[in-house]
């Protein structure tokens, strides 16, 4: 199957934001949960990316952890300028604050599989924290 | 332990804010029904919306959503 066009919003992805990402596992972030990330972006859009959310004020972040991310127990925060620091863009992608972590070479989000190592080299390497999400609420119903 | 439906990675949205999951190998669910979507780690409640090219679109909804379109008890 054809991968779908992404659409790319035109904003401003200050250096001072965070994107925040739920843990799908239990324990702290892992090069395997990134890869699969990246490779269902790859399938869906035809570049490697990692779903991250973007925060950039406190009161973003307070949303993000009620929804979307109630379902999550642990949420891992980068800073933004962190992650550029470290060679990865945060392109804003979707519906926001959706946005993704990607590899650029020549202007765009990088597809082959050396990007896929990068992007994943240095994601595990930016330094980020992970929290427990206060906020979390599984079924949905504030209970 | 919660039984998963629908492996998936509940950050990962289209374009509409909808989830997405890989198409199960046992196959879709059909749209209108409900089931558990995500990791063991991070699920949710799901509202199957439709299908699209190897996906299944999803809407996290409530328990009590989720109660008005299926039955919760896992068969």
């Amino acid at each position: 199957m054809a991968p779908k066009r992404r659409t790319v919003r035109d904003e401003n992805v200050p250096a001072h934001a965070n994107v925040l990402r739920g843990l799908t596992g239990p324990g702290p972030v892992t090069r395997a949960e990134f890869a699969e990330a990246a490779r269902a972006n790859h399938d869906r859009y035809g570049y490697w990316g990692v779903s991250v959310w973007m925060a950039v004020t406190d009161d973003d972040t307070d949303q993000l952890l009620r929804t979307p991310f109630a379902r999550f127990d642990r949420v891992a925060t980068y800073r933004v300028a962190d992650l550029s620091a470290a060679g990865l863009a945060v392109l804003p992608t979707g519906a926001a604050p959706h946005a993704d972590v990607v590899v650029i070479t020549a202007g765009v989000p990088a597809d082959g599989e050396r990007a896929l190592d990068l992007l994943l080299d240095r994601m595990l390497a930016t330094a980020h924290t992970e929290t427990d999400n206060v906020h979390v609420d599984r079924e949905g119903d504030g209970s | 332990m919660i039984t998963i439906d629908l492996p998936a990675d509940l950050n990962f949205v289209d374009d509409d804010g909808l989830n997405l999951a890989r198409v199960p190998e046992i196959g879709p669910p059909p749209p209108g029904t409900v089931a558990v979507a995500g990791t063991p780690s991070a699920w949710t409640w799901a509202l199957i919306v439709g299908l699209d090219d190897g996906w299944v679109r999803f809407r996290p909804v409530t328990a009590r959503e989720a109660a008005r379109h299926g039955s919760l008890v896992a068969s």
